[in-house]
């Protein structure tokens, strides 16, 4: 099957300017984020910014990676602006090398993630406006110093979460054919294509990631801009279905990427996505502050920044570090491993865990979604009546919201069961691969890792919701 | 064809955002005062508000029509809106009860008997868990 090649979609998609229009209408969106979260109403629950981005923009993105995959990326509106400020100004200088990798974006995950909670950004308008804002500007600052993709590849925190999170899409940019591949020479899907041959200029991008259809595996760095399905001149490019989250525990070599098990970047960065999700997650229910009125006495001090420090460095450093530890040193021991040291064993399994790490970040975004999913109506009417200086679309609606809370939390659980029975079948096939004799054995500590992960996103999810934010250390 | 798209995209973009900026006219004309009590309020149990409506020259405002909405300060939560209906003397009585724990923002939302109209934030309450 390949989505290319239905009557409708498919048509859509190979049309030229189809990436285009989708990166207008998300710039008209956040334009109208920006400036509604600069100028508009100072109350997150009335302000578009807050309400766009914070309740339906999470929630749809990551609905749109389980259902197809990296939808958001493919139309990202920096690089609309991006690609704008290339035409008056083309980048010459190469990223370092020493930072090709994904450890500047972890970090920058981690900062926005740290940012988030200590200024509830999701209750400061304005906030949300500038972050909007420093996200288009640090895309085109550098891209327009270094070539390709690079804040796509190496910066962008949003872009990160999206590639680990796409590993687990039903959908991924493959080839149709290998052997028309093997006999291509232009290999346009990376170089670019051309209307005549070099030295004519190109005119159609190939992948700015890197990633060569022929030697790409699944969907980490894929940013689904369909640049190398226009850039192919045998057609031979399929948006195909695919087991998600399978190329987890795929060891070939990857374009770009190289080997998963060669990448303690990005074995960091999925922990970091599994166990951000829990932290974001808790930060949002009433246990939390018990958490941190502790921490605040053990540690002396009433700083908010070093209290949710220390459960940062706790709960996205230390718990991470010692459970996948704990988990290789017990599958090194039941199954008797003498080849493979404890870290070879934790690089390895380290990726099964990124579907129940999904399965949380979808469950904490689908709670906001399904449950505020109607309050853009009376924002939009109450922003109308700030235009109009009367109620040209009616009074607001302000007890449209969406589903009640506790309606929604059988779909959370039935979300994280999801996820960890993805976990579990990824963790299942890498035993299989590694341990063909001693594959339950292999499997047992990191099922017992997921398994408890999973029962502690229950819990936290079960929780009575206590959202604080009144703005900087309210 | 794509530039013809970023303008109709950019026109879109900018009648909206226009209308973003500009600001309810506000009254200045109307004061209001709020007194809740338990000032600490518990989810699900009762907050007795009671809003008091002057005027410009600190005149009781009698016979409008009152509202109190409480909202979270995450956006997407479902408010809790209630009518404050009159007790005289430019007194109007509410009672809510809060959802759920965490920061509410209080909004009365007036149409006076010659029919102003006033929305604007009143207060802010901290709800917790009892027990």
């Amino acid at each position: 099957m390949d989505v290319l090649r239905w009557p409708v979609i498919g048509r859509a998609l190979r049309w030229r300017h189809a990436r285009t229009t989708m990166q207008l209408v998300l710039l008209a969106l956040a334009v109208v984020v920006v400036l509604h979260g600069l100028f508009g109403p100072e109350i997150a629950s009335s302000n578009l910014s807050t309400v766009l981005v914070w309740v339906h923009y999470r929630g749809l993105l990551a609905v749109a990676l389980l259902a197809v995959g990296n939808l958001f990326c493919a139309g990202c509106p920096f690089i609309r602006v991006r690609d704008w400020g290339r035409l008056i100004h083309a980048p010459r200088l190469h990223w370092p090398k020493w930072l090709r990798g994904k450890w500047v974006a972890l970090l920058l995950l981690v900062a926005v993630l740290f940012t988030y909670e200590l200024f509830d950004l999701w209750s400061l308008p304005r906030a949300t406006a500038w972050l909007v804002l420093a996200y288009f500007g640090a895309a085109l600052v550098v891209d327009l110093v270094f070539t390709g993709a690079t804040f796509c590849r190496y910066l962008c925190p949003i872009g990160q979460f999206n590639f680990v999170a796409s590993t687990v899409s039903p959908f991924e940019l493959r080839v149709r054919d290998a052997g028309t591949c093997g006999a291509c020479r232009t290999e346009d899907c990376i170089a670019g294509h051309r209307a005549a041959p070099a030295p004519a200029p190109i005119v159609q991008r190939g992948c700015e990631l890197g990633l060569f259809l022929p030697s790409k595996v699944g969907n980490l760095d894929c940013t689904f801009c369909l640049d190398c399905v226009q850039a192919c001149p045998h057609d031979n490019i399929a948006i195909a279905p695919r087991a998600p989250g399978i190329e987890l525990a795929d060891t070939r070599r990857r374009s770009a990427i190289g080997r998963l098990a060669n990448r303690p970047d990005l074995a960091a960065l999925v922990l970091v996505f599994v166990f951000g999700a829990l932290v974001n997650a808790f930060a949002m229910v009433t246990p939390v502050r018990g958490v941190e009125q502790w921490l605040s006495r053990a540690l002396g001090t009433r700083s908010e920044t070093v209290v949710l420090g220390a459960i940062f460095v706790v709960a996205l450093g230390i718990v991470p570090a010692v459970l996948v530890g704990a988990a290789a040193a017990a599958t090194k021991r039941l199954t008797g491993d003498r080849v493979r040291s404890t870290g070879q064993i934790v690089m390895r399994y380290v990726f099964g865990l990124a579907p129940f790490g999904f399965g949380a970040w979808l469950a904490h975004y689908a709670f906001h979604l399904l449950t505020g999913i109607l309050v853009v109506v009376p924002v939009v009417q109450s922003a109308a009546i700030d235009l109009a200086g009367r109620a040209v679309l009616g009074e607001p609606l302000w007890r449209w919201a969406g589903m009640r809370p506790g309606h929604v939390f059988p779909i959370q659980t039935g979300l994280i069961l999801l996820g960890t029975i993805g976990s579990l079948g990824v963790l299942s096939l890498i035993a299989s691969q590694d341990e063909p004799d001693r594959a339950e054995r292999a499997l047992v500590p990191w099922a017992l890792v997921v398994l408890a992960l999973c029962a502690f996103a229950i819990w936290v999810m079960y929780q009575p919701m206590e959202m604080r934010g009144l703005g900087a250390g309210g | 064809m794509p530039h013809r798209l970023a303008l109709i995209v950019a026109l879109v973009a900018a009648v909206t955002a226009g209308g973003a900026c500009r600001r309810a006219p506000t009254s200045a004309d109307i004061t209001i005062g709020l007194t809740v009590t338990p000032q600490a309020p518990v989810v699900g149990e009762a907050v007795a508000a009671q809003l008091s409506l002057r005027d410009m020259r600190q005149r009781p405002i009698a016979g409008a029509t009152v509202q109190l909405e409480a909202h979270m300060t995450h956006p997407g939560m479902a408010p809790v809106i209630e009518p404050a209906p009159d007790r005289g003397g430019g007194q109007y009585d509410a009672s809510l009860s809060l959802t759920m724990a965490g920061d509410w923002v209080l909004f009365a939302d007036v149409r006076t008997a010659d029919g102003q109209r006033v929305r604007k934030e009143i207060g802010r309450l901290t709800a917790r868990h009892g027990g």
